[in-house]
This record gives C-alpha cells, sequence and structure tokens, in this order.
C-alpha cells in the first residue's frame, strides 16, 4: 500500500461514522479525539448555539452532523458555518436554534470580511447591480431577537415562537454590527436576492451602501460573476 | 552549516489572552512561543486555502511578546501529506518572518491533510495522524524540511507527535526515523517529552533507553506539558501541571542535549487560567531548574568560579 492510500485508508476510519465498526482501542480513542475537537470548535466559535441546544437529544444531534458533514479545517469558523447550515436543514430543528447559529456566523462573516479587505465586494451568490455585500447577512428570527439571544446568553429557556418576521441585518459597517432593517430596506433587500433591484428604490439603499450591507456593481467590471 | 540557535532558557505557549495570567509570569520568561494560525483566519476557495492575520490579534500577541524573543510553532503545515502539505502556512510564515524575526521555528511531525476518493479531493483529519516509519514517508518528508531548513537563517525543527494507533507501518521505530529524517534534512528536533513519555506509556516501550538511541546533539527545544488519562491511555492533553515522570526525563536530556536552546511550557489557554498565576510560575520554576542542568550552564560557572 503507498502512502498515499495508507493516509486515505487511514483519514476515512478516523471520520468514520458512529456506527462504523469501533477497530482496535487506539483507533476508537483517535475518532473520540477528532470528534471532541469538533465539539471544541463549535463551542469556540459558536457559544451561544452551543449554549441554546436543549440537552435532551443534544449528544445524538452532534453525532449525527459529525457522520453526515465532514470535517475541513482547524478553524472553527468552518465548522460554524457547516453546523449553522446542518441546522437550517433540519426538518424539525429546535427552536430558534438555527437563527443563532445564522446570527454568530453573519457576525464571524462581518469580522472576517474586513480582516480579507473584501468588505466591499459582493457576496459570491449574489446577483444584480445592487448586491449583498460579502460581509453582510441577513438573519430571520421567530422572536424577538433580542429575547432569543439574550436568553440564549442567559442560558434561561427561549422565548415562544410567534407569528412575526423578525430579522437583524449584520454587516461590517453596522455601528454595533447588528439593526433591524426598516420595512423599505427589506423590500430592497428582497428585490436585490431576486437579483432585479431597481435603481429607482436606490433611496433606501445608501444607508445599506454606507453600512456595507450593499454593494453597487458596475456591469462588466471585476466582481461581476 | 546549521545554523547555530541561541540559547534563550525557559519559554511559554499559551493562546490565552487574558492580561492577568501574563502579567502573573512577566519577568519569568526567557521567550515566548507563538502559533500563527491562531492569530488568523482561514478562507478555503476551491481546492485552496488562504489565511490572513487578523491585525488586532497579530498587534495583540507581539505587543504582549514587546523585549522578548519568539519561536513559532506551527500546526497547519501537514508537512508529512503524500497530497501536498498546506502552502498558505508557508505564506503567513513569509509575513511573520517580516513583521518580525523568529528565533527558530518548528512544525508537528505528521499529517492532517489525505487524498479525498476523488481525483484532486482532499479530506481533513480534524486531528493530527502520525506517519508510518516507512522509507517512502522519509523520501517524502526529508526534502519539505530541508526546504525549510533552507527558508530563513534560524533552526527549523520538526516536533515528535503522540499517538495512540497500534501497528504504524515500517521497519524502523520512531527514534530510528527521527534520526534518520534531520540526518537526510538537516533539520532540528523539538523533542515534546510529554508526547514521548505517552507513548511510552501507551506503546509499552522505555523511554530512557529509546531517548539513549536518539540524537540528541539534534535537539533544540524540548516541549513539556500535562494530560490525563482515559480508558488506560495517556493523553496529550496540555491540561496542566507536568508530570514529575517528564520532568526526569527532561533532566536527563538536558544534560545530554548540547545544543538545547529553549525548554517550552505548553498549556491550553483554558487550563491555564485554572491553573492560575502561581500555578504556572511553579511549572516555569521547575523548567529553569531543569535548563540549569545544561552542560552549558555548568560551564559557565565554573567560569564564574574562576
Amino acid at each position: 500500500m503507498s502512502l498515499a492510500e495508507w493516509q486515505r485508508d487511514l483519514v476515512a476510519r478516523v471520520t468514520a461514522p458512529s456506527g462504523a465498526p469501533p477497530g482496535p482501542a487506539g483507533l476508537a480513542l483517535t475518532r473520540m479525539l477528532q470528534r471532541n475537537w469538533r465539539y471544541t470548535r463549535l463551542t469556540h466559535a459558536l457559544p451561544l448555539t452551543m449554549l441554546a441546544l436543549p440537552a435532551a437529544g443534544r449528544d445524538e444531534l452532534l453525532a449525527d452532523y459529525c457522520d453526515v458533514c465532514p470535517c475541513v479545517s482547524f478553524f472553527p469558523v468552518h465548522e460554524a458555518r457547516s453546523f449553522a447550515g446542518y441546522l437550517a436543514r433540519l426538518p424539525t430543528p429546535p427552536p430558534h436554534v438555527a437563527s443563532i447559529a445564522a446570527m454568530e456566523v453573519a457576525l464571524i462573516d462581518a469580522f472576517e470580511a474586513d480582516v480579507f479587505d473584501d468588505a466591499a465586494t459582493p457576496r459570491p451568490d449574489a446577483r444584480g447591480t445592487l448586491r449583498l455585500a460579502r460581509g453582510a447577512s441577513r438573519v430571520r428570527f421567530s422572536a424577538a431577537p433580542e429575547q432569543v439571544l439574550g436568553a440564549a446568553l442567559a442560558g434561561r429557556a427561549l422565548p415562544r415562537t410567534d407569528a412575526t418576521d423578525h430579522e437583524l441585518l449584520v454587516a461590517p459597517g453596522i455601528a454595533g454590527l447588528a439593526r433591524p432593517p426598516t420595512a423599505e430596506e427589506r423590500r430592497l433587500l428582497d428585490a436585490c436576492e431576486r437579483g432585479c433591484a431597481d435603481e429607482l428604490e436606490a433611496s433606501a439603499a445608501a444607508s445599506l451602501l454606507g453600512e456595507r450591507v450593499l454593494v453597487r456593481v458596475v456591469q462588466g467590471a471585476p466582481g461581476d460573476e | 552549516m546549521r545554523p547555530t540557535p541561541p540559547a534563550l532558557g525557559v519559554g511559554l505557549s499559551c493562546a490565552s489572552d487574558e492580561p492577568a495570567l501574563w502579567e502573573a509570569v512577566a519577568g519569568h520568561l526567557d521567550y515566548v512561543e507563538v502559533t500563527p494560525e491562531h492569530l488568523c483566519r482561514e478562507r478555503i476557495i476551491g481546492a485552496r486555502r488562504h489565511m490572513r492575520y487578523a491585525p488586532d490579534a497579530l498587534a495583540a500577541t507581539l505587543a504582549r511578546c514587546e523585549g522578548l524573543p519568539i519561536v513559532v510553532h506551527g500546526v497547519e503545515l501537514s508537512i508529512g501529506s503524500a497530497c501536498g502539505w498546506n502552502a498558505a502556512y508557508i505564506d503567513i510564515l513569509d509575513q511573520l518572518w517580516s513583521a518580525r524575526p523568529f528565533a527558530w521555528h518548528s512544525e508537528h511531525l505528521g499529517f492532517l491533510l489525505a487524498p479525498g476518493d476523488a481525483p484532486g479531493e482532499v479530506r481533513y483529519a480534524g486531528v493530527p495522524l502520525p506517519l508510518p516509519t516507512t522509507d517512502e514517508a522519509l523520501d517524502l518528508v526529508a526534502p519539505r524540511a530541508a526546504a525549510l531548513v533552507q527558508r530563513y537563517p534560524v533552526p527549523f525543527l520538526l516536533e515528535n507527535g503522540v499517538h495512540y494507533l497500534p501497528h504504524l507501518p515500517g521497519a524502523r521505530d520512531e527514534v530510528e526515523f527521527l534520526n534518520a529524517l534531520t540526518e537526510r534534512s538537516g533539520c532540528d528536533l523539538l523533542l515534546d517529552l510529554f508526547n514521548f513519555h505517552c507513548n511510552a506509556q501507551n506503546h509499552g516501550f522505555d523511554a530512557l533507553e529509546a531517548l539513549s538511541r536518539l540524537r540528541l546533539d539534534r535537539v533544540v527545544e524540548i516541549h513539556v506539558a500535562g494530560g490525563v488519562t482515559h480508558d488506560g491511555y495517556l493523553l496529550d492533553a496540555h491540561s496542566g501541571a507536568v508530570p514529575a515522570a517528564v520532568w526526569s526525563l527532561v533532566d536527563h536530556v538536558v544534560a545530554r542535549a548540547p545544543r538545547l536552546a529553549g525548554i517550552t511550557f505548553e498549556i491550553l489557554d483554558g487550563a491555564a487560567e485554572r491553573l492560575g498565576g502561581a500555578g504556572m510560575l511553579e511549572q516555569i520554576a521547575r523548567a529553569r531548574e531543569s535548563w540549569r542542568l545544561r552542560p552549558a550552564a555548568a560551564q559557565e560557572v565554573v567560569r564564574v568560579a574562576c
């Protein structure tokens, strides 16, 4: 067996899903340590999310996450994004937890946009003339965000979900990094996400451009993918 | 010719940014060991990794080390990966060298990245894994280590790892592999004596006998740390005070390692905060006792007495 084949095989055994044959004791221990590192990265990057996970079913949920989502890096941010995506895809996620994770990832994105000097570039998945900026996010909640986040931080029971559509904008240019959008801004952001924002609506865009929530893309210019 | 390392003394490797902790140890350290990845953010675009320093984190760390030499201990190079090492680590190392030259730099002997099932796919192990002690592994790592020896005018060290896997392939044992690697590449050794102690305990060999065969003239730095026992295995956890058995190994090696330049106490940030300033100072003081056992120190005492 070549070194490449041996390494491929060993990594496959170390990252095998929970139900895989345990193998020798040292391998089982290495698997456990690998998962513990993943949980540690999640706790580091998503502290509120981890606090908000209901105790009942928590271990099973984390084990399932590790089974279906591979670890890609030492840096906790990747584990955070992956777990937030996993929570968002769950058919019946624990109440509020996906929103809390999305909020924590949005804050990381806002910070990292400045680290990578690309706060003024559009998100790779955005379209149109006005686009959501790389470090900007819209995070939806199903209760008042301050109540949800406050309860998670304090370790209290999370509030009941309500029928109102709550939302926060997160971006590096917003004072304190987050604020709720106005109704006019929400309409504009919806249009931006559909790739059909009308420049005539851009009166609402001034603050969003200033706070680096949106960027204006000149067609054919760099960044216009 | 290998660069001669400056004899620094006793250092600390700890990612904590708790001011009280650093205030407690200020004045008791001869150098600080920095892990560049702890100061960086990473993006993965396609198959490529990009790291960049978070300016505040870099500035705060360099300010904390003001007036002290720094040495570098990387974690993400993956020098032993058959699918290629992590070039993003070299980029941040170059940037750090420009911002603040280091006395030496080191990496773990092992791998994190492995080939995936599809062509060009790379998988991340999520935990450092050991290399087999085969000729192929030696042929892969030696030229990479040699390239790092040449890259900066300071020593490059490889660190012996801890592992829990039975029966790694290869005809050599760990000591024979390390000796062959230093000989072939020109790199030096970061001898982690807690890792060495763990492997001896977990895999059932005599640590002193193994050390008697290791090229101690290639040891530039020693790492010490604390760990925990789990299911009969001693784990490298950087979780507190160094066990007495490890200090005994340190004393043994220090007296026999003529190029030793530093003894570094490694501890995780949370563990350091639990150990507290007084506990940290105890470990640093014990490391200094060992440091005084080096042959050069004995010669200094003789010179002073004469």
